[in-house]
């Protein structure tokens, strides 16, 4: 009732309103309440604007009143426009605003006369773009920012003036604007509560499949969107808008899975990003979409594959023939016999198979910057080369692109469990983890063999007490395994683990502070199987006392048996400072009974207990 | 010193393509060498195009190369020396391949016609190949590889 009161004060103190101040009110108020207006203006769940730029908005109350924003646009998109600068118009800068309420009003009667703006015509016409791509990063354990993908939407064009590839197409980006030189820890913490603002920006999309696919070896997957052309539209002028708007970065639930997904449902009547969720993953954008509907069709029209440098080898290398292998091989392992190989007892494509394969080897394995000091870039100019002397001729870009990361299970994961332990009576167990996947259950979009986690919770409780069994604040395990069998097929692991954990499995009141971690090597070379060793140390203590501290080797054997079972065994010999050894030995095994459900068995030793746990879970 | 043979290539290939400045491709002047194609690279970092000759990271940090840079320097040839710099393994190895997505981008950017392709990669392709098998081809970094490149395929373009 004030607002409406407020509406009508407002008009009766506006000279360009011609129409009936009442009727216009009610239908300003209905605009002002209308889901679009509100996404257009960027409204959470909360009635509160995710956009903290003031530039943003014309009303100084418009980050929360939509009726207050409303008009003020509107009395903005009256102002007259300096000729010299047209850009910096209203309607320059607000496209997707301008154009939704010419459908909703008329806009003669308030003094609105529509305007030619340059700069967004050149990004909007000459781009002349026909559909939008969401673009899916596979995750990069070596940036913590990118542990769970990366999103990013990819502008497609169609008949422009000159010939055009997807490369060339632009791409619109959501992240944190982090000093370059900000400190990783810092990086973390901050990320996590919120200390950065974060944008989208534009860059040709040939920027960002270099450094994805060549820099950091992540593969892409292109969603391509059935958007009709007035949905796109809309979307692009509303991209234009926040261009140059700032927002609170929140590492777990306001990240680019968040924020991309929210700009897609500018034009969705589904939710693609749920903002009551405490975390939100890119994988789970991915999912949504394939399940969301657009006019009475699928949203996503089609699916492309974009495999890294890493995935290109081990694809290229899978196709070769044995034969073709054993020369691969031979090769690899006499490098210095590259330079005019003879290839000619095999067929013209069979050669190029073979040459790009080590030119992917090759270039996989040096360290560009080393120049002449690292021999693999003179093994890699040789290989180069070689393709050069033979006749141009295609490379194999048949890749396999059966894992879609939309296919997998869903990101978060609870479990209960019975347990029985040697020392204690039986108790059971409830396991949270918010996210995202472990050594058992890496699948679409994951890192095989790996593990990654954060606020992972496992509680315990019986009869007679209720307890904390282990809390990981951060759980990385990241495994390399060396698939094509090639030397120097990088296979450096490294794991870590923080946070708190009983001192030995079920004991009563013993929790402790723990941190874990170490660097590996793997052996064999099997798609299925993975053996890594590694050496570490790490702290098992309740107070801060040196004794705690220990060395320690391990092993890890992973074994996917099908696409259903799996299996882990996990030996560690720790060595503590104050003399003690523990010997832990774990042996977890997983079933999946349909894709979001699991049964598990885990069995724990070490020196003094043996545990055995059995556990059905599932994935939401 | 050490890059001299390929400095002294480049040189050749740049005063060869400026022989040509009346001709679409080849005219104007080398984003590389005349402009610091780092004023397109780096249009919101004045000390980085002014310094981006020398140091070049178009890794994550790179921004677009829409073109902020002097007049001159704007246009499709800066957009092709970015693109170069940006994509020079998969350009020369999809150029000893005579074909690829990152190649055919090329194309488009230097507005070549699908009739000249084969000529101009043609020419590209065997120039390239001596270029590699130069024995200072390792020793220069990937913004001088990339000029020669960029070099070379402007003379292909403007020869066709």
């Amino acid at each position: 009732m004030n607002r409406l009161l407020l509406l009508c004060s407002i008009l009766l103190f506006c000279p360009f309103v011609h129409a009936n101040p009442v009727t216009g009110s009610s239908e300003l108020a209905n605009i002002a309440l209308s889901p679009t207006w509100q996404k257009l203006l960027v409204y959470g769940d909360n009635g509160q604007s995710y956009i903290t730029s003031d530039s943003f908005f014309f009303s100084e109350n418009g980050a929360a009143d939509p009726l207050a924003e409303l008009l003020a646009t509107l009395t903005a998109f009256a102002t007259p426009v300096d000729p010299a600068n047209p850009d910096m118009h209203a309607q320059c800068k607000f496209p997707a605003r301008y154009q939704w309420l010419k459908q909703q009003i008329t806009t003669h009667n308030f003094d609105i006369e529509e305007l030619s703006c340059p700069k967004f015509n050149q990004f909007n016409k000459q781009q002349n773009i026909s559909s939008i791509s969401v673009i899916f990063a596979t995750g990069f354990l070596a940036n913590p920012a990118s542990y769970y993908g990366h999103l990013l939407l990819k502008l497609n064009t169609e008949n422009v003036p000159t010939k055009h590839t997807d490369l060339q197409d632009t791409a619109i980006n959501f992240g944190a604007d982090v000093p370059a030189d900000e400190n990783m820890a810092l990086y973390v913490i901050k990320g996590i509560i919120g200390q950065y603002d974060a944008s989208f920006t534009q860059q040709k999309y040939f920027y960002h499949a270099g450094n994805y696919r060549e820099s950091e070896l992540r593969d892409l997957w292109e969603y391509e969107l059935a958007l009709e052309q007035p949905d796109i539209t809309l979307l692009l002028g509303h991209i234009w808008e926040l261009l140059d708007a700032d927002y609170r970065y929140y590492f777990f639930n306001r990240n680019c899975a968040f924020h991309m997904g929210d700009l897609l449902q500018l034009v969705l009547t589904s939710k693609l990003a749920d903002s009551q969720r405490l975390w939100m993953t890119p994988q789970s954008i991915m999912q949504n979409l394939s399940n969301v509907d657009f006019q009475g069709q699928p949203l996503v029209k089609t699916i492309t594959y974009h495999p890294s440098r890493q995935s290109r080898l081990y694809q290229r290398f899978s196709f070769l023939n044995q034969q073709q292998k054993d020369v691969v091989h031979n090769i690899v392992n006499k490098p210095e016999d590259l330079a005019g190989f003879d290839l000619s007892g095999f067929e013209i494509a069979e050669q190029h198979a073979i040459v790009d394969t080590l030119i992917d080897y090759f270039q996989f394995m040096r360290k560009e910057a080393a120049g002449a000091g690292d021999i693999n870039n003179t093994h890699y100019k040789q290989a180069v080369l070689l393709r050069y002397q033979l006749a141009p001729g295609p490379a194999v870009v048949d890749f396999d692109s059966a894992s879609q990361p939309h296919l997998g299970r869903k990101p978060s994961y609870t479990s209960v469990q019975i347990v029985h332990n040697s020392a204690v009576e039986s108790y059971g167990q409830i396991q949270l983890r918010p996210a995202y996947y472990d050594a058992l259950d890496a699948e679409e979009g994951h890192v095989r063999f790996s593990a990654l986690s954060m606020g992972e919770l496992v509680l315990g409780f019986s009869d007679s007490r209720f307890f904390l069994k282990d809390l990981s604040l951060v759980k990385i395990e990241s495994i390399r395994a060396n698939l094509t069998g090639l030397p120097g097929d990088r296979n450096y692991s490294w794991y870590l683990d923080v946070g708190a954990a009983q001192r030995q499995a079920g004991c009563d009141n013993c929790e402790a502070f723990k941190v874990n971690t170490g660097i590996g090597y793997g052996f064999g070379a099997a798609t299925k199987l993975n053996v890594t060793g590694f050496v570490g140390g790490g702290y098992l203590g309740e107070t801060l006392n040196s004794k705690d501290s220990y060395l320690a080797t391990k092993l890890i054997a992973t074994w996917y048996a099908s696409q259903r079972l799996s299996s882990r065994l996990e030996l560690e010999q720790r060595f503590y400072s104050d003399g003690r050894k523990d010997l832990l030995t774990k042996l977890n095994g997983r079933y999946a009974l349909n894709t979001d459900l699991d049964f598990r068995v885990a069995i724990i030793k070490d020196d003094s207990v043996t545990e055995v746990a059995l556990a059905l879970g599932w994935y939401w | 010193m050490k890059y001299s043979a390929i400095a002294a290539l480049t040189v050749s290939m740049t005063l060869s393509a400026s022989a040509y400045a009346d001709k679409a491709p080849g005219s104007g002047p080398n984003p590389f060498s005349d402009c610091g194609i780092g004023a397109a690279l780096f249009p919101e970092h004045k000390v980085l195009a002014v310094t981006s000759n020398v140091i070049w990271d178009i890794g994550t940090t790179a921004v677009t190369s829409a073109t902020a840079s002097p007049e001159t320097c704007s246009g499709k040839n800066v957009d092709a020396a970015a693109f170069i710099l940006n994509s020079y393994d998969s350009l020369i190895e999809e150029t000893a391949r005579g074909e690829g997505e990152h190649l055919l981008a090329l194309m488009n950017i230097l507005e070549v016609t699908p009739e000249q392709h084969n000529k101009v990669i043609g020419s590209l392709r065997t120039e390239m190949s001596q270029h590699i098998a130069d024995e200072l081809y390792l020793s220069a970094d990937k913004r001088e590889k990339s000029q020669l490149y960029y070099s070379t395929v402007i003379s292909a373009v403007t020869s066709a």
